[in-house]
């Protein structure tokens, strides 16, 4: 018997790392060491994840960019999985005239490339803060996801026990909270770990617009833009943030687990 | 049954691995032995984009370049030194020879009577006219325009003398005639509207004069450019050259190492140690006429025409230069492959290059500087100010180039050692030429091109060039251009170059910081004459394959696919 | 929830006319955030060019008139079946994309087989197992594909196989004289270049694909009448094989999603592999402001989204047959 606040307990664990993480690094994040002689070194025991391109310590780099990368990609994460859950249960739920314009904005969103969205918003936009860039990731990423959940919610809708609720008379309310809801946490579950990732990646993708976290603040992202030219030569600079965001990942899908857990044991 | 399908899946793929070695170079249609010994050959060039036309007064960028290069041909070809004073050094090529009237306002030219089009209709005067009206067409809008600005006109006399005419006797003139423009067949392009010829066939299906015709354009994939056997100046060397398409840079260094492609030209100093490890591969060195600079902008961005609250004293640009280690940033960022810039020209180029000294590396006296022009960190934030402004700028970044990007983090962290706050911005290139365009930026990293004989200048630096953004105008510069692209005496010319830069030099309009030295990865079997420094591609014709190294790619021959 | 079933008629008409404009939605939608992105296809042309020159090519094109006149403009000619002339390529917007889509074709769909099927079985071995050492071990992997920058993924996968083991080509979709190759190597010649774009994708895809059939089938196996089977006498397999069926909804849900996304164009892949299908020809379009072959790629992506819902409806219904009811042309 699983203890009802585990989740709770993980995602507090993880906050906690954010929070410590910068403090654990041996150098200056943005100090630029002996440009010539000390750039590009790789792993080695004063620099246990090497040098980048400018001379700065990529173990300081990572941690440093913990909070930041992290609290722009659960946040974007929580913000496209909330528009996604509302948009695709609506799809499925709402009455005929909202459902079809929901469902044609998705279909007709869904083609359009993320890059051109981005884009276009990025000639209003000058340099962003790390909120902003929240809400531009998680606001571009729904799409996919809402699909998802109204194919689900149909799919739920349908089943024997929504049937007999319906029957019986329970509020469509108490049929979303007790019913959807649960059965729709392994598909979000699922689609949000990996949505992290791409969150990390459309950060690091947005510098190459202008957009990104400004250099010399470091960010998972900025350094794997850093060493997306160099892979093959110096390729800590993309396994060191690599390695972080799969324990970022592997995180999350440890609280998705425990979430999807505690939820299904609340008995119906 | 799993364990069956399994075993039967990786045979297959075993099968396909060991059929792909053996495919890989073997296993080609010979069409018989070449003639000359050292004739023969296929050339794989690595390129990271191809070109979007092939039509010449449109190229733009140095795939495209390279191409019409092979293609086509000019009246007459400039010499390895890029003498551009009068006609030494130049050779003929679709001109066998040229006369200069005695007051040297108009030179005829002798179009060779057995130069023929690719599609076999000969090459007439009346096609070098047709030339030089599409260049200057300003429906057309090509880039040289402005650059044949002292021919008056171009004439046909008969089929095979073409006679241009100049406004003023300039030492540039057989130069202006001669090096921007390529001959095109007016014949197949006479009948389109000019500001169509950007998208006729031609732009895709080019018909040249040159000693290399073109066999195949695959989109996306490659470019295909075939021998001309029967060439009046003999058919090149080589059979065939292939530009192919690889986008990625790591990919297209393994493509070389792996012997399928036999040229790069975007070899970093990042793969030297795997390069000294192959033995199939070695460099060459590639002089370029390039150079790399900050640019500030001299008037507001808001467009009052004032000066920069910041950046529009001239005491401020120069405390900056000084601040900046130019030497150690190009050390950092291209190992030994670069060297620092003295001002707006390469170092080839500049004709006295002891007559000036940009501001050397000194930043206390950088710091004095800024002081004595008033700015002084008033609040202890580690950055200078003055009447409640800081010294600070965003600074434009292209995201194509990776070399700009990282001397823009560099030069973010050294101007701060002197308390100026530089913000990189690295936009994508559509966003930074609008704001270029506009004027609406603080500085921005740039880099030019430049052509022989500093004949684009103007252009550049000069008050009402085009591509002088930052709006720096000084009439003693301008004055002293003028002077020297104008003056016919070689010492006299000197002097005025120097007195110019000495001037842009005190300006600082930019920090000058480097000039990319960047050698060229080369097949061992490719054997090839020095490279000019505007163009590897100049003489690619003269291009040849050792033939006791051949592959079984060089023995294809110059016949139609089967 | 009732709905009232209207005649097949209207319902039918109602189905085109959502078609076509959620068609025009998405075409419309990229011309117009082109537009508000900065700069036009006369910036394009690249850095250190004058303004006349840049002009000069806006004037030919009709690039300096109002949006609305040049999105008029681009209407008027798809509606005669025109998709338009390309600025960048100097050639028909259909040609570039006829081309592109081709190649795409040809790379995605032996990648999207190979993630179906490697997907469903690893997830389907992972959700059997699961929270065992080995389900424990995959997921490790699997999150550390997905964390993997795609490019850094495709690089990685390029050195393997093209540079340490020299088993297949560095890139290209085939080699560069594969027009004087005999014609009896030249299918050997395409298939060689196709394997290790196919194995990049098939990773990613199956990763995601195991993710989702994973997490469906825990869930399936959770469901009550799973505890009852066993009471009924079924073998064990007979258990999974239903325990699978009730978990392949999602995951056919998810693939459904996937595919038209990749045929939409696989950028990372097609630009390690110098693969020129339609993610490149999109970029490359973005890039140089083209509008029209933009606006055509984003029609073509759009088309196939919708064909493919439609197909994987009906694959919903055949997987779970309570859906069938939805089914002809809802969403």
């Amino acid at each position: 018997m699983r203890h009802p606040s585990r989740p709770v307990r993980l995602f507090g664990g993880l906050v906690v790392v954010m929070l410590v993480a910068p403090w654990l690094a041996p150098y200056a994040p943005e100090a630029q060491l002996d440009l010539v002689a000390q750039r590009g070194l790789p792993p080695s025991w004063t620099h246990w994840l090497g040098t980048d391109l400018y001379a700065r310590d990529v173990l300081s780099r990572v941690l440093a960019g913990t909070r930041v990368t992290l609290a722009v990609a659960l946040g974007s994460v929580v913000l496209s999985m909330g528009v996604a859950t509302v948009v695709g249960t609506a799809i499925t739920l709402a009455p005929r005239p909202v459902s079809t314009l929901l469902a044609g904005l998705v279909e007709a969103l869904l083609p359009v490339p993320r890059l051109l969205l981005l884009l276009a918003c990025s000639a209003a936009l000058t340099p962003l803060s790390g909120a902003g860039l929240t809400i531009l990731i998680g606001l571009t990423g729904w799409v996919a996801a809402a699909r998802l959940v109204a194919d689900e919610t149909r799919r739920i809708n349908r089943s024997d026990f929504v049937l007999a609720a319906r029957a019986i008379g329970l509020s469509e309310w108490r049929i979303m909270r007790r019913h959807l809801w649960p059965h729709l946490q392994p598909v979000l579950a699922a689609h949000a770990t990996l949505a992290v990732a791409a969150a990390i990646s459309a950060e690091a993708g947005l510098g190459f617009l202008g957009l990104g976290i400004a250099p010399p603040a470091p960010s998972w992202g900025n350094i794997m833009r850093d060493g997306a030219g160099v892979v093959t030569t110096q390729w800590w600079l993309t396994v060191a943030p690599a390695a972080a965001a799969t324990l970022a990942m592997l995180a999350c899908h440890q609280v998705g687990e425990a979430f999807e857990e505690s939820v299904l044991m609340v008995p119906r | 049954m799993r364990a069956r399908f399994a075993t039967g899946l990786l045979a297959g793929v075993v099968a396909l691995a060991g059929a792909c070695r053996e495919t890989r170079d073997g296993g080609i249609a010979a069409n018989g032995p070449p003639v000359d010994a050292a004739d023969g050959g296929t050339l794989i060039v690595a390129v990271p984009a191809e070109p979007g036309t092939l039509f010449p007064p449109l190229v733009t960028g140095t795939q495209g370049a390279a191409v019409v290069s092979a293609l086509f041909d000019r009246l007459a070809e400039i010499g390895p030194a890029l003498e551009t004073y009068g006609d030494q050094g130049f050779t003929p090529r679709l001109a066998s020879r040229w006369r200069w009237s005695p007051d040297s306002l108009s030179i005829a030219f002798t179009i060779d009577a057995r130069a023929r089009w690719h599609d076999g209709r000969p090459v007439r005067a009346a096609d070098v006219r047709f030339t030089y009206l599409t260049y200057v067409n300003p429906a057309v809008g090509s880039e040289g325009a402005p650059l044949l600005a002292s021919i008056d006109s171009v004439t046909a006399p008969d089929d095979s003398t073409a006679v241009f005419w100049f406004r003023e006797r300039t030492p540039r003139q057989f130069f202006d005639a001669t090096y921007h423009m390529v001959v095109l067949p007016a014949h197949l392009l006479d009948t389109v509207p000019p500001a169509r010829l950007a998208d006729a066939p031609f732009a895709r299906q080019p018909v040249g004069s040159g000693r290399f015709r073109l066999a195949a354009w695959e989109p996306g994939q490659r470019l295909e450019v075939v021998a001309v056997p029967d060439h009046p100046r003999g058919r090149p060397h080589l059979d065939r050259v292939i530009w192919s398409l690889v986008p990625d840079v790591n990919a297209a260094t393994m493509k070389l190492f792996a012997g399928e492609a036999d040229f790069y030209e975007l070899i970093r100093p990042e793969n030297l140690p795997q390069l000294a490890r192959t033995p199939s591969v070695r460099l060459v060195d590639n002089p370029a006429l390039q150079y790399g600079f900050l640019g500030f902008n001299l008037r507001d961005p808001r467009g009052a025409g004032a000066a920069h609250p910041v950046l529009g004293d001239s005491l401020v640009r120069r405390a900056l230069s000084m601040a900046v280690d130019r030497r150690q940033l190009a050390r950092s960022v291209f190992d030994s492959l670069g060297i620092t810039a003295l001002g707006p020209a390469p170092r080839a180029l500049i004709p006295d290059t002891l007559a000036f000294t940009a501001p050397a590396h000194d930043p206390a006296a950088a710091r004095t500087l800024l002081e004595a022009a008033g700015w002084r960190d008033g609040n202890g934030d580690g950055i200078r100010d003055r009447n409640g402004r800081d010294l600070a700028f965003d600074l434009l970044v292209p995201n194509s180039s990776q070399t700009r990007q990282r001397y823009a983090v560099l030069l973010q962290e050294q101007l701060r050692a002197v308390g100026a706050r530089v913000t990189p911005r690295i936009l994508e290139v559509n966003a930074l030429v609008a704001q270029l365009d506009a004027h609406t930026f603080d500085a921005y990293l740039g880099s030019w091109q430049t052509s022989p004989g500093l004949a684009g200048m103007r252009q550049t630096w000069g008050s009402t060039g085009g591509g002088n953004v930052g709006r720096y105008a000084s009439p003693a510069f301008d004055a002293a251009v003028d002077s020297a692209l104008t003056s016919r005496d070689p010492v006299a010319a000197r002097s005025h170059w120097s007195r110019a830069f000495r001037q842009i030099v005190a300006d600082a309009p930019a920090i000058w910081l480097y000039e990319q030295r960047q050698p060229v990865a080369l097949h061992r079997r490719v054997q090839v004459p020095p490279l000019r420094a505007d163009g590897w591609y100049a003489d690619l014709a003269d291009w040849w394959i050792d033939p006791a190294q051949r592959l079984p790619r060089d023995r294809i021959g110059l016949g139609t696919p089967p | 929830m009732s709905r009232d079933l209207p005649p097949s008629l209207g319902r039918g008409l109602r189905a085109l006319v959502h078609i076509a404009a959620v068609l025009m939605a998405s075409a419309s939608l990229a011309f117009v955030c082109l537009h508000l992105a900065p700069g036009d296809a006369g910036t394009a042309l690249g850095e250190g060019l004058s303004p006349a020159a840049r002009d000069a090519l806006r004037e030919r094109y009709g690039l300096d008139q109002p949006l609305v006149v040049q999105y008029l403009k681009w209407l008027g000619a798809l509606a005669q079946g025109d998709l338009g002339w390309s600025t960048s390529q100097h050639r028909p917007v259909l040609q570039a994309i006829g081309e592109a889509f081709g190649h795409t074709l040809w790379l995605v769909i032996p990648a999207f087989a190979l993630s179906l099927l490697g997907g469903m079985w690893i997830g389907t071995w992972q959700g059997l197992r699961a929270g065992s050492r080995g389900d424990r071990l995959v997921t490790w992997i699997t999150l550390a594909l997905h964390a993997t920058p795609d490019v850094a993924l495709a690089s990685g996968v390029l050195l393997l196989g093209a540079g340490v083991l020299a088993l297949f080509p560095t890139g290209g979709m085939t080699s560069d004289i594969h027009a004087y190759l005999p014609m009896a190597s030249r299918w050997l010649d395409r298939l060689q270049h196709l394997v290790l774009p196919v194995v990049t994708i098939a990773l990613v895809g199956s990763a995601t694909l195991a993710r989702h059939q994973r997490a469906s089938l825990r869930a399936a196996l959770q469901l009550p009448f799973m505890a009852w089977l066993p009471t009924r006498g079924l073998p064990p397999a007979h258990i999974r094989w239903h325990a699978w069926r009730n978990a392949l909804a999602p995951v056919l849900s998810v693939a459904g999603i996937l595919l038209p996304s990749w045929l939409a164009g696989l950028v990372f892949v097609e630009q390690v592999y110098a693969w020129p299908g339609m993610g490149y020809l999109l970029v490359q379009a973005i890039a140089a402001q083209d509008m029209a072959l933009v606006s055509g790629a984003v029609l073509l992506a759009s088309g196939c989204a919708l064909t493919i819902a439609r197909v994987a409806a009906v694959a919903h219904a055949m997987a779970d047959p309570r859906l069938a009811a939805d089914l002809p042309g809802s969403l």
